[in-house]
């Protein structure tokens, strides 16, 4: 990759200058890059996205911004929902750039491999997870890349907050849901093979939440007996 | 006087916003018409529509942006100020809801600065033109929530989570333009 491909753009190099912050990103993923900056002297993230230069670069722009506004909007719909998103504070389709409410907190992923959650913290995490996937789900919103990596633990209440709504699509179909979940469990499972209790804890807060919990449950039963068979046919 | 917090702005000499607040205005229609002709040179908000500082001042971010980037849909970078307070890009809507109008009580005044900073001589002219009572812009009373949960549609469900009105507000001004 060339440094040019690397550096952030225009209006993010100078809100960055603007706030003597660093101009390397706090994290570099495949399709996006997040840096901390400051906008109207609040503490923000900009996640920019930037195109994958192996593909074609006019079909390729224009993913990227559809894929930016639907990341966008759908966070806002999120919080319409009542889940505990990042409030989105600006977005610069020009740039690619979603600006959004710094979480101050760490990923789930570093929590449970800390060694510090009790049983109790994990029930309050199942608890909350669940339900936010079930309101995410009855609200038609499929987020696409459920990991312990994209839900972060909140320092300020220890509560968790869903964030990477880069693969969220809109679908009310229980297929959909129950690969949704079905991608959460082998994240646990691989990520935290002795603490997969937090997704007994997910699926009940889930059934308890969900008003379609029955449909959801019994196609992701589904999705999971085809995954194991896969698996064991290699 | 009070300047516009804009710590968004992109380059240092970039203009930046100022705004004046007025309590108990007497004249907001006399005011407002001098801005629609053109014989004040800024934007007139009623103060009960804009919920807090960082929206006027994403808004003011927004319209510079979108300004230098010749993207601009509203009639000059004061009108911009006005679209960008709101969640959708119609126009007359917006000044509808964010301008001043003939009965209000409270007007927020804001003006770009010219590229040396100046004021472009608005302050001496906001203070000759408007009756009321010069405020700063955290004592301009009551919002009018009531009307701003509508207007952003704003839930019960999203309250409850904890953040600000204002932030569910700058959330929908946001997405104005990829909804
Ligand atoms: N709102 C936020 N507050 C704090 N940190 C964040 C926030 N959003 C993202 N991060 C940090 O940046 C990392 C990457 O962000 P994110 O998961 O959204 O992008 P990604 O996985 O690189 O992108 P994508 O999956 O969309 O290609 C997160 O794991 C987290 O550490
Ligand atoms: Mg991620």
């Amino acid at each position: 990759m060339t440094t040019e491909t690397c550096a952030p753009t225009p209006a993010l190099l100078a809100l960055l200058r603007a706030c003597d912050g660093s101009i390397e990103p706090r994290s570099q993923g495949a399709e996006a890059r997040v840096y901390d900056v400051q906008l109207s002297g609040v503490e923000c993230v900009a996640k920019q996205r930037f195109a994958k230069t192996y593909r074609l670069r006019e079909l390729d722009e224009r993913l990227t911004r559809s894929r930016l506004s639907a990341e966008a909007r759908t966070m806002v719909r999120a919080r319409k929902l009542g889940v505990l998103a990042p409030h989105v504070v600006h977005v610069d389709a020009k740039e690619s750039c979603v600006y959004m409410e710094r979480i101050r907190g760490c990923a789930l992923k570093e929590a449970l491999r800390s060694g510090e959650t009790t049983r109790e913290d994990l029930r309050r995490f199942g608890e909350e997870i669940g339900v936010a996937v079930a309101k995410l789900h009855d609200g038609g919103i499929i987020h696409g890349d459920l990991t312990t990596s994209n839900l972060m633990v909140r320092d300020e209440d220890g509560r968790v907050v869903v964030i990477d709504f880069g693969l969220s699509y809109p679908s009310k179909l229980p297929e959909d849901k129950g690969v949704d979940l079905y991608v959460l469990e082998r994240a646990i499972t691989a990520a935290h093979p002795s603490q997969t209790v937090l997704f007994d804890d997910i699926l009940a807060a889930y059934k308890k939440t969900s008003q379609m919990w029955c449909s959801t449950l019994n196609r992701f039963a589904e999705v999971r007996a085809r995954g194991r068979k896969r698996s064991m046919v290699g | 006087m009070a300047r516009v917090r804009y710590d968004a702005v992109p380059g240092d000499d970039a203009p930046e916003a100022r705004s004046w607040t007025f309590a108990s205005v007497t004249n907001a229609r006399a005011v407002v018409d001098a801005a629609r002709a053109g014989t004040l040179d800024a934007c007139v908000l009623d103060g009960r529509s804009v919920v807090g500082a960082r929206a006027l001042d994403m808004a003011c971010y927004r319209a510079r942006v979108a300004i230098d980037r010749g993207e601009g849909v509203a009639r000059g970078a004061h009108a911009e100020i006005i679209l960008g307070l709101s969640h959708s890009r119609n126009v007359g809507e917006a000044f509808r809801r964010f301008g001043g109008g003939e009965t209000s009580e409270t007007l927020v005044i804001v003006a770009f600065e010219d590229a040396s900073g100046g004021d472009r001589g608005i302050e001496a002219r906001v203070m000759e033109l408007v009756e009321g009572r010069l405020t700063s812009f955290d004592d301009r009373g009551a919002i009018d929530e009531a009307s701003i949960k509508t207007w952003f549609k704003i839930g019960d469900a999203e309250l409850a989570l904890g953040g600000s009105l204002e932030d569910a507000v700058l959330s929908r001004m946001a997405i104005r333009d990829v909804a």
